[in-house]
Parts: C-alpha cells; sequence; structure tokens
C-alpha cells in the first residue's frame, strides 16, 4: 500500500513539473532581451494647479493626459526618455496655495518645487522679480503653431518688463447675474429682460440705471436682499476703477497708477448702494460664500454685483446641482455697465498663467509637456467642464464648445475685457483697495475719506513706484 | 549653596532652558535682527537699518488721530489697548466670580462646571472661532440672528457693528477659565480652619470672600493679571478666526496688525521684515511691562524665602 501511495504521489508531482514548465514557456515567441544601453529613463515632472472650484479639475487632467501622448510621441522618436507626471490640485483656496507655493520656491530645492506653477498672472510681478520663474520667450518660439492660436489681447497676463513669464490658461469674465425671475415679479416682460445684455453691450443700460433697477426691486419688496457682491479682493473691484475712466498701470513705466477721480466716483457708487439706496447690505463684506450663492440661487437675493462665469458650471454641481435648463430659466447676465449713456461695457478677466520655476531640471521637457497640454481638445474639455472660457480660436471651433450654448454666450465677454497688470506690488493694490470698499460700505468712512486713505496706503506701500493723478 | 546643589538645581532647569532657547529665546532674537531687514516673498537679508522702524513712526495705521472729540479712523494702538485692558477685565474678575462660585457649591458639582468652562481652553481656536461665526452670522442663518428673528427683529450684523465688543467677549471666555483653574486651586488650598472660624465669628458667605479668601489668594490673582496681560499683548489668534481684524482694521491689535504684514496679505506677498520690527516692539513692551508688574506687585517678596518656619 505505501509503494503505490509513493508511486501515485511522484506520478502526481511528475505530471505537476512537467504542466508548470508547459506553461511557463508557452505563449508568444522568445523575446530577445533588453540592451542595457536602451534602458528607460523616467523623468518626473511636478505640476501645482488649483481650482478652488472643483470643477476645474481639468487643470490638473489635462497634464495627465498630456502626459500619457507626450510618452507615445516620445517613444514614437525612439528616445528612452519617459515622463512620469505628479500634478497636485489644491481645492482649499487661493491663500493657502499662494502661501505654500512661496515658502516652498524660497527654499530653492528641486525636491520641493514644482517644475510649472499654474498660478494667478499677478504672481508674475513678485516670481519674476525673485527669480523663482523663467522667462518664455525662446521656449514659445519652438511651438509657433500651438502658441499663436492664443488670442493676442490674453497674452498681456503674462507680459512683464517686456518678457513673457506666463502662458494664459483658463480666461474667464466678470459679469453681473441677475435673476430673470424677479424682474419678472417687477413687471419686465421677457423681451425686455431678453433685452437688457444688448443694451448694456450698447451702452444703453448704465450703472446708473442697474441702481434705478436695484432701487425698482427693492421699493417692490420681492427679495429680502437686492444686491449682494463678493466679500474679498478680486479683479472685479478693480473693474469699477476701469468703468469710470480710471487707470491701474502706466505703459511707459510700468508703474502702478492712482486715478483719484475715477476711484472717487468708484467709491460712491458703492455708497449710493450701501448707504444711500440701501439695495447692498452693509455687512456685504462679512458674507460667508455659502450666504452669498445660496441667496443669489434661492431667490432671496436679485443681482449678483460681482459674477464670474464659471459659477454657471459650479451651480450645476455639488451642493447646489441645479439643472442648466433652470439656469438659463431663471438667471441671465450682462457685462459690467457702462458708466454712462453710450459709453462701453466692460469685464474683467483673471487667466491663470503657467510658468516655468528657475529650479527645474527638466525645462525643455517640462515645458514641451506644458505645450501638450495646451491641445485644443484637453484645452476645450476643461473649460467646458470648469465654466470658463477659450483662449484661443481652435478651442473656439472646436465642436463641443460651439455647440455649448452657455459658451458661445458668455465668450462674447473677451471683446470687452481687461486684465489687471502685472507689477511686484499688484497684489497689495487688490488688497488696499478693497480696505477702502469696505471702509465706505461699513460706514467707517464716507467716500473721499476712503479715497485719501487708499491713496496714502499705496503711497506709503509702494513709494515712487505708484503714480497718483487727479 | 554647594556647587553641587547648584549644578543639580541647573540639571533640572536644563529642559525647560533648552526649550525656551530654542522656541523663544533664538527665535526671538532672529525676529530682532531680522526687522533690520527689507526681507520680503524674496526672501533675502537686505540690511536697511532702523528703516522699518521709520517706517513704523510714519505708518498712519498705527497712530491715533483726533477729529472734533473723536477718532478719525480705527487705529491699531487704542485698539491694542482697548484689547489687552478690557479682556484683562473680564479674563481676572469673570474667572475670579467663577472660582469663588464653584469653589462654594458642592465638590463635585463645583469640578463638572469647571471641566465645562474649559471647553473652550481645549477646543483648537479654529473650531471655537467657526462656532462663534455660526453664531455671529449677520444674515438670518446665524444664530443669534435666529433668535432675534424669532421674536420679530431684524438680523443685526454684529461683527461690524461690535468688532471690539465681539472680540474681547470671546477672549474673556476662553481666558476666563485659565484664571478659574489658578484660582479655584488657591482658594482650595486655604486651611479650612480659617474658614470655620469666620463662620463662627458670624461672618457672611460675602464676608469671607472679601476678608479670608480675596487677600489669601492675592499671590495668583497678581500672577494672572501679570500672565494675561503679557499673554494678551501677543494674542491675535481668536481676532483672526473671527473679526479678522475688520470691519476695516477696527478690530486689528498690533499682534495682528504684525502677522498680516508678514503673513496674510490676502494676494500672497510677504513684508517679513516689517512684521518683524512690529514683533519686537511688542517682546520690547512685554519686557517693560513685567518689570513693572515684578516690582508693582512685589513678585520678589512672593519668591523669597518664608519669614516662619513650620516643622
Amino acid at each position: 500500500m505505501r509503494n503505490l501511495v509513493k508511486s501515485f504521489g511522484t506520478l502526481i508531482l511528475v505530471a505537476w513539473l512537467v504542466l508548470f514548465v508547459g506553461f511557463a514557456t508557452a505563449g508568444g515567441k522568445e523575446e530577445e532581451p533588453a540592451p542595457a544601453e536602451e534602458a528607460l529613463k523616467v523623468v518626473t515632472i511636478r505640476v501645482w494647479t488649483i481650482g478652488p472650484d472643483n470643477p476645474a479639475l481639468g487643470r490638473k487632467t489635462a497634464f495627465d493626459e498630456a502626459g500619457k501622448r507626450l510618452n507615445k510621441d516620445l517613444e514614437a522618436e525612439g528616445s528612452n526618455i519617459r515622463v512620469n507626471v505628479e500634478a497636485e490640485f489644491n481645492s482649499v483656496n487661493w491663500s493657502s496655495f499662494k502661501q505654500r507655493n512661496l515658502l516652498a520656491l524660497q527654499t530653492g530645492d528641486p525636491e520641493q518645487i514644482a517644475d510649472i506653477i499654474m498660478t494667478g498672472h499677478e504672481m508674475i510681478g513678485p516670481y519674476s522679480v525673485a527669480g523663482y520663474i523663467v522667462p518664455l520667450d525662446d521656449y514659445i518660439a519652438r511651438y509657433p503653431e500651438v502658441y499663436n492660436d492664443i488670442f493676442p489681447a490674453l497674452w498681456a497676463t503674462g507680459e512683464f518688463k517686456a518678457k513673457i513669464w506666463g502662458i494664459p490658461r483658463d480666461s474667464e469674465g466678470r459679469l453681473i447675474w441677475i435673476r430673470r425671475d424677479v424682474l419678472k415679479k417687477i413687471g419686465w416682460t421677457e423681451s425686455e429682460i431678453d433685452g437688457l445684455r444688448e443694451r448694456a453691450f450698447a451702452g444703453d443700460f448704465t450703472r446708473d440705471d442697474l441702481s434705478d433697477l436695484a432701487k425698482d426691486i427693492k421699493d417692490a419688496g420681492v427679495v429680502e436682499t437686492t444686491m449682494i457682491h463678493r466679500p474679498t479682493p478680486g479683479v472685479d473691484w478693480l473693474g469699477l476703477i476701469w468703468n469710470y475712466g480710471g487707470r491701474l498701470s502706466d505703459e511707459t513705466t510700468g508703474k502702478l497708477v492712482v486715478t483719484k477721480s475715477a476711484c472717487l466716483k468708484a467709491l460712491e457708487y458703492l455708497d449710493k448702494l450701501v448707504n444711500q439706496l440701501g439695495v447692498v447690505p452693509s455687512s456685504m463684506t462679512n458674507w460667508s460664500w455659502p450666504d452669498i450663492n445660496g441667496s443669489f440661487l434661492e431667490g432671496r437675493a436679485a443681482l449678483y454685483l460681482t459674477g464670474g462665469v464659471w459659477q454657471w458650471l459650479g451651480w450645476q454641481k455639488d451642493p447646489w446641482n441645479f439643472t442648466e435648463e433652470w439656469l438659463f430659466e431663471n438667471i441671465t447676465w450682462i457685462p459690467y455697465a457702462a458708466a454712462k449713456k453710450g459709453g462701453k461695457p466692460l469685464s474683467v478677466s483673471h487667466p491663470l498663467t503657467c510658468m516655468l520655476t528657475s529650479v527645474s531640471q527638466n525645462k525643455d521637457l517640462a515645458f514641451r509637456l506644458l505645450t501638450y497640454q495646451y491641445a485644443p481638445d484637453l484645452q476645450a474639455e476643461s473649460v467646458l467642464a470648469s465654466g470658463h472660457l477659450a483662449i484661443g480660436q481652435s478651442i473656439l471651433e472646436y465642436p463641443a464648445y460651439k455647440e455649448n450654448r452657455y459658451r458661445s454666450e458668455v465668450t462674447r465677454l473677451l471683446d470687452v475685457t481687461r486684465i489687471s497688470p502685472n507689477h511686484i506690488k499688484a497684489p497689495f493694490l487688490w488688497e488696499a483697495w478693497m480696505d477702502a470698499i469696505k471702509a465706505v460700505e461699513t460706514g467707517a468712512m464716507n467716500p473721499s475719506g476712503a479715497l485719501d486713505f487708499f491713496v496714502a496706503r499705496m503711497q506709503q506701500e509702494l513709494g515712487n513706484e505708484v503714480i497718483v493723478e487727479e | 549653596m554647594k556647587l553641587a546643589a547648584i549644578g543639580k538645581l541647573y540639571l533640572f532647569f536644563l529642559p525647560a532652558l533648552v526649550i525656551i532657547l530654542i522656541f523663544f529665546a533664538i527665535p526671538a532674537v532672529t525676529t530682532a535682527i531680522m526687522g533690520f531687514t527689507n526681507m520680503d516673498f524674496q526672501f533675502k537679508w537686505n540690511f536697511i537699518g532702523f528703516g522699518n522702524y521709520v517706517k513704523m513712526v510714519k505708518d498712519f495705521l498705527i497712530w491715533p488721530i483726533w477729529r472734533e472729540g473723536k477718532l478719525a479712523r480705527p487705529n491699531i494702538i487704542i485698539n491694542t489697548a482697548i484689547w489687552v485692558f478690557a479682556t484683562l477685565l473680564i479674563n481676572t474678575i469673570f474667572g475670579l466670580i467663577l472660582a469663588i462660585l464653584t469653589t462654594s457649591i458642592e465638590r463635585r458639582a463645583g469640578t463638572f462646571f469647571r471641566a465645562i468652562w474649559l471647553l473652550p481652553r481645549f477646543t483648537p481656536m479654529i473650531v471655537y472661532g467657526v462656532i462663534c461665526l455660526s453664531l455671529l452670522l449677520p444674515t438670518k442663518r446665524g444664530i443669534f440672528n435666529a433668535v432675534r428673528g424669532a421674536v420679530g427683529l431684524q438680523p443685526l450684523d454684529w461683527i461690524s457693528l461690535y468688532p471690539m465688543a465681539v472680540v474681547i467677549i470671546t477672549g474673556g471666555f476662553i481666558g476666563a477659565s485659565m484664571g478659574m483653574v489658578i484660582l479655584a486651586s488657591a482658594i482650595d488650598s486655604i486651611s479650612e480652619d480659617l474658614r470655620r472660624a469666620a463662620k463662627v465669628d458670624g461672618a457672611s458667605w460675602f464676608q469671607e470672600i472679601r476678608y479670608i479668601i480675596l487677600p489669601l489668594i492675592r499671590w495668583p490673582l497678581m500672577f494672572i493679571t501679570a500672565y494675561q496681560t503679557l499673554s494678551l499683548l501677543t494674542s491675535y489668534e481668536s481676532i483672526l478666526v473671527i473679526t479678522k481684524g475688520g470691519p476695516f482694521f477696527a478690530s486689528t491689535n498690533w499682534s495682528l496688525y504684525a502677522y498680516k504684514a508678514a503673513f496674510d496679505v490676502y494676494s500672497g506677498t510677504y513684508a517679513y521684515g516689517y512684521g518683524a520690527a512690529l514683533a519686537t516692539i511688542l517682546v520690547i513692551i512685554g519686557i517693560i511691562f513685567s518689570i513693572a508688574y515684578w516690582r508693582i506687585f512685589k513678585f520678589k517678596e512672593m519668591m523669597s524665602e518664608p519669614k516662619i518656619e513650620v516643622e
């Protein structure tokens, strides 16, 4: 019996070995071993991007996809280099993103700093002066077919001291949102509501018409809060200065400019809205973002003075989840109305820009990756998802973009868009101007007192880098 | 004392000394040196002498300007003085009241209430701040305004209308707990014989507090006053979270102004040198207050050898 078990066991073992060897060597032809000198070299390219709104995730995923396409082309070229893209996406807020970037940049350690940073163009001035980023003129010249497609007006976002430091990404436009249903409640017809945008673009509907409309809404008592706006600094507020004929920078010297008369008119306008007509609450600068968006979307506020095109997509996602049909039915928009009849309306854009860091050990490869990320389909899909606008003609003509009703309407804002100047102290301008606005809205100062305060702060901080004109 | 005994003494102090050196002394010296530079986002040590201090003298946000009998605009120095002394008053007096009350009731109940009052101190400031913000929201969603709405009143913008009061009261709620704990321990350590003797002599509860408890806890009371003054001079976290120093600098104190100069500019440029100079001034003021309190409250006497030997 024992011998039988032993023999049977041996038979099973031999059979198993035969089968194992057979499977191991089966299938496919024998591959030739790779020669040692063709071993792949993987280069990690780090990218920092930001929303912070979640729909803007395409800013990161475009780089992921670009990495795959680049690797395919590298393989086709016979190169042994492959890229490993590590793209981060900040969905918290701008302050934390900028602070983290700055603290990492100051280390000068390539291991801690991304190769490519996508951030607000107002950082071009500080970053270039500090030597954190490199000029891109020569890199851009290598890919004319890609970069000549970008709208010429948008290149201003990346220019500083006669060089290009950043490539625009995700243009957008600021506008004034209006509740259609509220206009109907105060007696407006559908055709009047539909015609409002044309009137604004033609300069027929002015800032004063807007404040009159706000007063009518308030007097009708149909909403809890007539008009709302953002509580934080932003390019929207600079738009008010342009609205009233002011300028923000001097083309010859590159210095920042304070045009006192325009600033005063802007502050007087806000004073009228808050303290005279009472259509904007004096507590507005203390409201939270959920309160602001919630008030408008839930119909408790009628006019959103400082809206942005990307909000349309954000309102269709969590936590709001409105349908696009509902939005078209209940909300319309106009550009920033002209200051006087016949004047020009305007919008303000705050495109992000993509910069190449000076410590990057693989600048050529990183820039090539950046260029792949500018493929029309990647750009179009990204801006369609995030609610931003095309930066180039090929994206405008991308079928999905062209057929998108909302996008085709708001792209018109690019015709009247202005861009805030790049300067080493440009961020301070935003902050100081917002402080003046807060002073007026909270009643701490009257408009002329707030203007004096703004001018004094700008002069104290900038010295001879600011021109104060009447 | 023998050398060996002194050596052992220093050995005991060594861990604390090392911590103080690393986390206080070296940063203080570095900050003071940084105050002589114009260091910003470029992180370069460009020495500019007293340039930042000259800027401070010319900084119109710092110095009060009076017009027609009232302040022309919010002002850092006045805000700091109000913040420190008003909050100190609440911290000390309210802490004393809590200590007396919680030691006058049944022991376990007293411990329970002291534990509740300690919660704000144990809660991370950001959590505490968010709770305060939800209480103070200017819309009907704010809890205080919801209560007002329930009785037919309009919502109030608490932060815009009463920014200093808001931060002083919230700071007082946190600070009172420290005074409560220290003073409650001091009250508990008073000999029961003294209190019984007072009762036998016909002293009321209030007289017991006035003639027995207060005199015997004067050292801890003075310590709390001195400690809280220095702590309030340099604290800004609750203000940053709740009012952010606003509206329009109405609740910005010196330490918050220094913090904002260095770190909190919205769009991310950093005046580290100027912020450091502002912080250095606080250190100097703190040293002056420490010396003043040491002399006025006679802390040397408190620290000296007891006059009676008890065996």
